[in-house]
Order: C-alpha cells, then sequence, then structure tokens
C-alpha cells in the first residue's frame, strides 16, 4: 500500500511519465497547440518548441500528436534519446515511421524511398508531419543539412513534410549550425515555467484528475512548491509525489509547508531563498 | 536517538524512494537500538535487494540465531532455507537444517544435511567442525560400515591415528556381526597396523580368532597382550580362557592365579577356576573357588543354570547349596520344591545337633504341605527335645548373633523363623536400631503395612534420640513411602514428592494466601511449558478454595494455551515438518543411500495440518514460493481447504500471479455450499484481485453481487464508485491506443 489509499485517490497524480489524461490546459500550452496547428496546416514547413526542463515540451509533442487524426495526417513522433544518431539512422527511421514498404540501407535509394512515401501520403489526401523531441541532442550540420533538404520537397499547397522540433535552449545552437535551416523556422514558441497561480492550478487539476477532490497541500505548502520547483512542472511533481509519501508516512490529512520544506530538501532543491 | 517507530518508518520512506543503501543504513541503526530475529530479516531482505550477498547471508544467519535461541524453529527452518537460496552449499545453514531434523528424530534428512555440510566443509577445508558431524552422523546411524570407512580415512589423513583405529575397529566388529568374516579380518588388521598397542582391537581381533576356532593364532595375540598390558586382568582372563579352551589347564591357572593376586574377589576368574577344576575331576577344589563368589555367581547366571550348579555340588555342600536352592526355588513359585529343600534342610541341621534351625525348616515346609502329619510329627518330636534340653536361643546367643541369625533367615526367606526370632529379641534388646530395621524390613516383606511402619515410628523415635536427624528424617520418608494414609504419621510432615507438587488441604483458618507459594509454583510450571503440572496444581487449589475467581481463571487460560500455543503447533510440526532439500554430491550420495537403508522413512506428505502451519511461517518470512508449495498440499484437506485456498490466493497475489489467485477463489467459491458471511468474504476477495488482474469488468459485477447481499459489507459502495470511473477510462484509452504506436525512438 501507499498513499493513493490513505489519500483517496485512484492513481497517481504526480507521475512525471507523460499521460495525457493529465494534460493542464493553461494558457501557454494553448497558444502553443495552434501555432503547430496553423504551421501544420498551412504546410509551412518547420516549427520549434524552445523550454526549460518541465516546461511541458513532451506533454506538448504528445499532446499535439493525438490531435493529428490519422485519417487527415501521417504523424509520428520520434523521441531523441542519445545524441550519437547518425544522418543515415535519422533517414531510415523516419522512412520506417512514415511507412516506407523495405527500406533500404544505401541512403540514395532511401531518401528517394522517403521522397516517394511522401508523395503517396500527399496523394492521399493527407498532411506528412514528422515532430522530434530532445532535438538539441542532435548537434550535427549534416543531420540538419538533412532536415534541409526535405523542407525543400514541396507541392503548390507548400512544404511536402512538416517538421516539429522540441527541445532545451540549446536548440537555438543546434539550429545555427545550418543557417540556411535556421531561416526557414516558420514558427518558434518558447516555453515557460509556470506562475505561482498556475501551479496551484496545475496541481488542483492533477489531484483532481487522479480521483481527489478534497485539499490535500495547505496554501503555506502550494506557495513554498512553487517557490522551490520555481513553476516547473517536473520538480513541482517531484515535490508532490514525496510530500504525499511523506504526508501518508506521517499520516497527516494535510500536507503542510513543513512536509514539503523537508522534501525539498532531500530532493536536494534550493531552500535558500525562503 | 531517534525511537524504533521513527526509524521503521524512516527505512519504510527510502525504500518507496528505491534508496535501498539509506534504508539499510537506517535499518543498521535500528539494529543496534533493538536486535531481533525480524530486523535482521528485514535487513537480510534489503542486502538482497542491493545484490549483496555476502551481508545478506550474514544477516539471516543472525536472523536464523535469534529465532533458534527464542524456540521459533520453524522461523529458524525458514531462515536457513533463504540462506541455502542464495548460497546451496552454506555449510553453518545445512549443518543447522541437520540439527533440526536429527531433533524431529528424521533421522534420513538429519543425515542428508550433515554430509551436505560435510561436503561443503571439506571444499572449505573447515576440519575441526567437520570431525563433529561425522560424529553427529555416526550416532544416528552407527551401523554404516562404508561411512566409517570413510571417516577412518580421514582421520589417518588429518594424523588422528588413534581415532581411525578407533572406527576401523567399529568396522570390523559391524562386519564380524553381519559374519562378514574376511572383511572383519581385514578391518581388524588395518586397525592393529595403525595402533598395534591398542587394547581394545587386539582383544577384538583375539575374540575373533577364538570364535573362528583358530586358538593358536588367538594365543599369539594374548601374548602380545600380556607383554603390552602386565597389570591388565582382563587380558590374563581373556588369556586364560584360550588356555582353557585348548586344555592347557596349567597355563590358564596361571593366568587365573595372575588374575586373583591383583583381584582376590574377582568373580570371573572363580568361575574359571571351578570350570578347569571340574574338567580335571577336582570338584571340590571348584566347588571352594565357587564358593568366594557363590552368590555374585549365582545372580549373574539365569535361574536354570544356577540350579543345575547347585545341584551338582549338593553331595559336596549340602547345607550351602540348599539354602540358595530354597530361595531359588521360592523365586519362581515352586512350592513343592521349596518344601523338599526345606525338609532335606532340616535332616541336615538335626544331624548336625541344631534342632532350631532344623524345626523352623519345618515348620516353614508345613506351610506348604500342611497335610504331612509325618512332618508335623518331626516337628512336634523336635520341639520336645528343645523343651527337654531347654535350650533357650535367647540366652545361648548374644543379641548381634541372634540378629545376624535373623538376617540369614530373611535373606533366605525363612520368614516364620525370622519373626520368631527377631519379635522374642524385642523384648530383650528394645532400643536396638539394628533389630527394628531387621524387623521393618520382615514386615515390609511380608507385606505387613501396619508393623513396618510401627517399626519406622520407633526407629524415628530412636534416631531423635540418638540426635541422628538425617536418618529420622529419612525413616519418616520411608514410612510415607509404606503407607501415606497411616493416621500415625499425620503431622509428622509432607513427602518430598508431595513437597514439590499437592498442596496440603487447607487446615482451619488457612487462606488462598498462604498458598500463594503453590500458585506462583503452578505459574512457573505454565511459563515453562509444563502445562500438565501447573494444570494439577491449580485443579487441586481449586477444589480447596472453589469461590476463588483467579484460579479459575488460571486454569482457563492453561487450557487455552494447551489448545491454541503456536509454541505447542511448532513442536507439533517440528515433529513432522518438511524441510529443504540440500543438494548432494554423487559420491555424498552413495553414502547417503547406505543411511537410507533400514532408517525411518519422512513424514506423510498429507499431514495438511503441518504443511499449513508451514505455509504460514514461510509466507510470514517472505519465502512465498515455499510457502505456496506447502498451501498447496494443506489445501487437499478439506477441512484446511477454505484457510488454504485464502492464503494460496494471497501468495500469489504477492508474486502478481493474479490469474492464479483468481483461479484458487473461484475454485472455493464454487465449493462453498453456504451463503454466509465467509462465502461473500471470498467474493469481495475475488473481486479485489480481479482489479489488480485489470479485469475491470469482472469485478465490478463480482463488486455488485456483494452489494446485492449486503451494501454495507467493508466498502463496496466505494469500490464501485472507483471502478466506474476506471471503465470508462479504459474505453477512452483503448480509443487512442492506435496513435501511440506512431511514437518511436532515435
Amino acid at each position: 500500500m501507499d498513499y493513493l489509499e490513505y489519500y483517496g485517490l485512484k492513481e497517481h497524480p504526480f507521475s512525471n511519465v507523460v499521460d495525457n489524461r493529465f494534460y493542464f490546459s493553461n494558457p501557454q500550452h494553448s497558444t502553443a497547440l495552434v501555432k503547430l496547428k496553423y504551421v501544420v496546416d498551412t504546410r509551412k514547413g518547420l516549427a520549434v518548441v524552445i523550454g526549460d526542463i518541465g516546461t511541458g515540451k513532451t506533454t506538448l509533442a504528445r499532446l499535439f500528436l493525438e490531435q493529428l487524426n490519422e485519417k487527415e495526417y501521417e504523424a509520428a513522433l520520434l523521441m531523441v534519446v542519445h545524441s550519437t544518431v547518425s544522418a543515415e539512422w535519422l533517414l531510415k527511421k523516419l522512412a520506417m515511421q512514415l511507412g516506407v514498404p523495405d527500406v533500404k540501407e544505401d541512403k540514395v535509394e532511401l531518401v528517394s524511398q522517403i521522397y516517394k512515401r511522401l508523395h503517396e501520403i500527399n496523394e492521399e489526401g493527407r498532411t506528412a508531419v514528422v515532430m522530434l523531441d530532445e532535438v538539441q541532442m542532435l548537434s550535427s550540420k549534416g543531420i540538419m543539412e538533412e532536415f534541409r533538404g526535405f523542407l525543400n520537397m514541396e507541392i503548390p499547397e507548400g512544404k511536402l513534410v512538416n517538421f516539429m522540433f522540441f527541445g532545451l535552449p540549446d536548440l537555438d545552437d543546434v539550429l545555427s549550425l545550418d543557417e540556411p535551416l535556421r531561416q526557414r523556422v516558420a514558427v518558434k514558441i518558447r516555453l515557460k515555467a509556470f506562475s505561482e497561480e498556475n501551479t496551484k492550478n496545475y496541481i488542483d487539476h492533477r489531484l483532481s484528475v487522479a480521483g481527489c477532490n478534497k485539499i490535500i497541500f495547505t496554501d503555506d505548502a502550494l506557495k513554498l512548491i512553487f517557490q522551490y520547483s520555481r513553476g516547473v512542472a517536473r520538480l513541482i511533481n517531484a515535490v508532490c509525489d514525496n510530500a504525499l509519501l511523506e504526508g501518508y508516512l506521517l499520516k497527516m490529512d494535510c500536507i503542510d509547508g513543513q512536509i514539503i520544506k523537508t522534501v525539498a530538501i532531500g530532493l536536494d532543491l534550493d531552500v535558500t531563498g525562503e | 536517538m531517534p525511537n524504533k517507530a521513527t526509524l521503521i518508518k524512516e527505512a519504510q520512506k527510502y525504500l518507496a524512494k528505491g534508496q535501498v543503501d539509506k534504508a539499510i543504513e537506517t535499518w543498521q541503526k535500528l539494529i543496534k537500538e533493538c536486535p531481533d530475529g525480524n530486523t535482521y530479516n528485514a535487513l537480510g531482505d534489503l542486502y538482497l535487494k542491493k545484490g549483496d550477498k555476502k551481508n545478506s547471508l550474514e544477516a539471516f544467519h543472525k536472523a536464523a540465531t535469534f529465532f533458534m535461541n527464542e524456540g521459533f524453529s520453524l522461523k529458524a527452518l525458514g531462515l536457513f532455507k533463504k540462506i541455502l537460496n542464495i548460497n546451496p552449499s552454506d555449510p553453518d545453514a545445512l549443518f543447522a537444517l541437520g540439527q533440526i531434523n536429527e531433533e524431529r528424530g528424521l533421522k534420513i534428512d538429519a543425515i542428508k544435511y550433515y554430509l551436505s555440510a560435510t561436503d561443503s566443509l571439506t571444499k572449505e577445508g573447515q576440519k575441526e567442525k567437520l570431525f563433529e558431524i561425522y560424529e553427529r552422523i555416526i550416532t544416528i546411524s552407527p551401523s554404516n560400515a562404508p561411512f566409517r570407512v570413510k571417516v577412518a580415512e580421514i582421520y589417518i589423513k588429518e594424523g588422528l591415528l588413534s581415532e581411525a583405529a578407533k572406527e576401523y575397529l567399529n568396522v570390523a566388529r559391524l562386519y564380524e556381526e553381519k559374519e562378514e568374516t574376511e572383511k572383519a579380518l581385514e578391518y581388524y588388521q588395518k586397525s592393529l597396523e595403525i595402533q598395534p598397542s591398542n587394547k581394545e582391537t587386539i582383544a577384538g581381533i583375539t575374540n575373533f580368532y577364538m570364535r573362528a576356532g583358530n586358538l593358536d593364532l588367538a594365543i599369539e595375540q594374548m601374548k602380545n597382550a600380556i607383554s603390552l598390558f602386565p597389570q591388565d586382568t582382563d587380558v590374563y582372563l581373556q588369556c586364560a580362557e584360550i588356555y582353557s579352551a585348548m586344555e592347557r589347564f596349567d597355563d590358564a591357572i596361571a593366568c587365573l592365579s595372575q588374575v586373583t593376586g591383583k583381584d582376590p574377589s574377582n568373580v570371573t576368574a572363580a568361575r574359571l577356576f571351578g570350570k578347569i577344576y571340574i574338567k580335571n575331576g577336582d570338584r571340590e577344589k571348584a566347588w571352594t573357588k565357587y564358593l568366594n563368589v557363590l552368590d555374585e555367581m549365582l545372580l549373574d547366571m539365569n535361574s536354570g543354570d544356577a540350579i543345575e550348579l547347585l545341584e551338582s555340588f549338593k553331595d559336596i555342600d549340602p547345607l550351602e547349596t540348599g539354602k540358595r536352592l530354597v530361595t531359588l526355588h521360592r523365586q519362581h513359585g515352586e512350592n513343592q520344591k521349596v518344601a523338599e529343600e526345606l525338609i532335606a534342610l532340616g535332616s541336615i541341621f538335626t544331624e548336625k545337633g541344631m534342632q532350631k534351625e532344623a524345626v523352623n525348616c519345618y515348620r516353614e515346609a508345613l506351610l506348604i504341605t500342611p497335610a504331612d502329619d509325618s512332618l508335623r510329627a518331626v516337628i512336634a518330636n523336635l520341639e520336645r527335645e528343645i523343651r527337654a534340653a531347654h535350650v533357650s536361643i535367647k540366652e545361648d546367643k548374644t543379641v548381634d548373633e541372634a540378629i545376624a541369625e535373623g538376617k540369614v533367615f530373611l535373606q533366605y526367606g525363612l520368614y516364620e523363623d525370622a519373626r520368631n526370632l527377631l519379635e522374642d529379641l524385642r523384648e530383650k534388646a528394645p532400643d536396638n536400631i539394628e533389630l527394628h530395621l531387621k524387623l521393618k524390613s520382615l514386615y515390609m516383606n511380608t507385606d505387613n503395612k501396619n508393623k513396618a511402619v510401627t517399626e519406622c515410628l520407633v526407629l524415628c523415635d530412636l534416631y531423635g534420640n540418638a540426635g541422628d536427624t538425617e536418618a529420622r528424617d529419612r525413616i519418616i520418608k520411608e514410612a510415607f513411602s509404606i503407607d501415606p494414609e497411616d493416621p500415625r504419621l499425620i503431622g509428622m510432615g509432607k513427602t518430598p514428592a508431595r513437597e514439590e507438587t499437592v498442596p496440603v488441604p487447607p487446615g482451619e483458618g488457612l487462606s488462598i494466601e498462604d498458598y500463594s507459594e503453590e500458585i506462583a509454583e503452578a505459574d512457573f510450571y505454565a511459563k515453562q511449558g509444563l502445562k500438565d503440572e501447573a494444570k494439577e496444581i491449580l485443579e487441586k487449589l481449586q477444589k480447596l478454595f472453589p469461590e476463588r475467581e483467579e484460579i479459575r481463571q488460571k486454569l482457563i487460560a492453561l487450557k487455552a494455551a494447551e489448545e491454541e500455543s503456536p509454541l505447542g503447533a511448532e513442536e507439533k510440526i517440528l515433529e513432522k515438518e518438511i524441510t529443504p532439500e540440500p543438494i548432494l554430491d554423487s559420491d555424498i550420495l552413495s553414502i547417503f543411500n547406505e543411511f537410507k537403508k533400514g532408517l525411518d522413512t519422512k513424514i506423510d506428505e498429507k499431514d495438511h495440518e503441518t504443511h499449513y502451519n508451514l505455509g504460514l511461517a514461510y509466507k510470514e518470512i517472505g519465502l512465498i514460493d515455499d510457502a505456496i508449495k506447502e498451501f498447496q498440499l494443506s489445501r487437499d484437506n478439506p477441512q484446511a481447504f477454505l484457510s488454504s485456498s485464502s492464503m494460496l490466493s494471497m501468495c500469489y497475489q504477492e508474486k502478481g500471479l493474479y490469474s492464479l489467485a483468481i483461479e484458487v477463489l473461484n475454485n472455493a467459491v464454487e465449493k462453498m455450499k453456504d451463503r454466509d458471511e465467509a462465502f461473500w468474504a471470498f467474493k469481495y476477495d475475488l473481486a479485489e484481485v480481479y482489479e489488480k488482474n485489470g479485469n475491470l469488468k469482472e469485478a465490478f459485477d463480482t463488486y455488485t453481487e456483494v452489494y446485492g447481499w449486503n451494501a454495507g459489507f467493508r466498502d463496496v459502495p466505494g469500490k464501485m464508485k472507483q471502478l466506474e470511473v476506471q471503465i470508462q477510462q479504459s474505453a477512452e484509452k483503448g480509443k487512442s491506443r492506435d496513435q501511440k504506436a506512431r511514437i518511436s525512438y532515435l
């Protein structure tokens, strides 16, 4: 047994695993979604979403993916998990995600296959959308040039494929590796941390989705959560999850500021600015 | 210093966060504060979680030791099993399991574990403990010759020649018992080679040669033995026997003279002397030798041989043989023969002018053959002669002489004579303690308790007057032992046995407070587990004080403890429980198979109660697989079916095997005829497992059934509400499932 039963929760409200059911609709993210949709529907080619750690980039990417129905969009989300990705491997993966059959090893043949597939998608009346998360890890001029190559593929309505890059502020530097590519960015969105008010609403929202309708965090606690997390969603989750566990172990019906402080120290967060 | 509860919380917190190192650190603090089996067990689990087998084993060993010392053998058993799961060749665990099985009388299992332990110890080079285990194995199964040979060989390797010789000797004896003479001789010789001066071996091999009829070789061994042990009478005796068997009587007599020179009262030597003289035709000499040790000899012999011996010397010494024949025939209830011997003795006494003794013999005989008028006439004649001669034994003999004579009468069962003599003396020497002791013996032998107690009381006074309190107390105890109900003994103190266990009946004005010692004693017995003893005292007190509630309560508690005592249950299990199987190497296995021959078998696999209790113990210490195995076995018993099913389902759940838990619970529910609360509790459990297994609809339906029976049962409404939400969300999830395939990783 963990804290779920104790606090009357059906599931863990502050898991850092992306789960769209917990998506917290806030003005910043809503605006970003509209802008991304605009880029895709007008076939602008390239959109970039930059934000600090834990500001909700991946959440936004997944949510956007959900919004793109399969009838109208051939959409894929590629999550970059290491920085040694080669241009060949990227192309192969891209081909596979777009549904290219019998993917070839030879780069020239591969590019040709992708081009052919993109045309097919277009002829099906659908739009190709490729989203890449953690693009700052692809710090390679060669890879950026490959993207630029695809963005050169055009039809009268616009680009044959749309790329959505999500990444940390370093993504700006990566884009600078290929100036022509940087100049092709149609929309650039910068995500910021939550305000104190949004932090409070975010916590309430997640607790509500997890099945809790009562007040668990005191005002004092909420204030400190914002202070220690600086409104970064991932840190808010970590603090709240640990605070609920601590509260359960101490059999506390409400989580107060003292528990938040204890937890924050345990997580090595900066508590000196009180 | 934080208290126990705080430390546990802290450790749980770290564990919940996956910070195993910090949890271990905290748990170690806890152990410093309150070390016990459970905390060490938990620490072992933590180390295991971390992959640190070394520290895990150490903690488990400590836990097992705690449990063993506290008498929780089942838990200890479980811990050793955990240890073997980590290290199947852990010698300490194997040894401990051997001990537990040995205590339970399961010899095969004990040997199996001991052998495995020896195997491990050999590999680790721990020789000291190795020998201890060998000794244990030999004690359990002393007749396993191949194992003893192996042990002997190891002793030789270690330079322990004396021990090796002893083992070879034992092996030789075992083979000799089995009549495998060649092997027996081989091991006798091996033993002798290792230790030529081992007296036991020399004796063994000599006996072997004797039994084989090879007397020359036997005598050669004995000559060697005499040179090695010139002061040893046993050696000379054995040598004399061989010479006698070889009919070298002079050599035999020379050996026997050596024996009697060192030990004049040596019965064996006297008998052998007798035998030799008889063989030489000198019966008188033989009888002279026998007479010195005749009574000891008769005691050693069976009655037939004793009678035969006495009969064979009757012509040489009719008086001594006759007296002893009376006793022997009397012991066997051969009254006619007793009478005949008594009459014969009477004649001898008459011939010797001992009319009084003769009369006594005749009187005794007359008691057996009262219709013998001729005997009656003989007695009458003799009595007339005695009266005419005005001979008074009392006047002729001193008191000491008379008592000595009475002793002889007593010794040969001539009780009437003894009584006449000793009772007459009582007037002459009323304060003679020896006389009263003889009278007491007389009355005890003739089952006259009243008079025996009287003598005790007289002796009590005499000892008291002499200031010998120890003897006085002893004689009072004896009086109680003769007749504890004798009213003359009231107020003379309690018997020692009763002092310890039986409360004295309350006299006038005595209250329960006067029995505080008895109550304390009962409490002590109860605590020590001696429930019968405690119950006996309390029941007696209850009879004395039926109105006392505290005694009634103590008795109830005692009876309840008898029925439910976990220790009791544990002990019961210990007699029968199943233990984990050690892995035996092939050569060890062959030795083990030798042990199996003729030893007891394992416990009945169908002992359901044992399996159930063992399952509980295993589950408690986290051995879920083993617990499952036990509950699967105990479930076969209809009486334990439901409880075992419930436990089995819990174990399956702990392992995440929800489908099996569902199957077990469904099976139980199907077999339950009554729709009582137990049935619905099973249903509720089933719904919970469905829920855990993700069978949301089945869970919801089952909860609904329970709700239909009792809407307030446990948290049925809450569960149903929760499930409704989950089912809805699950449906939504299903819709978006396809989209997730659109995500991949670079």
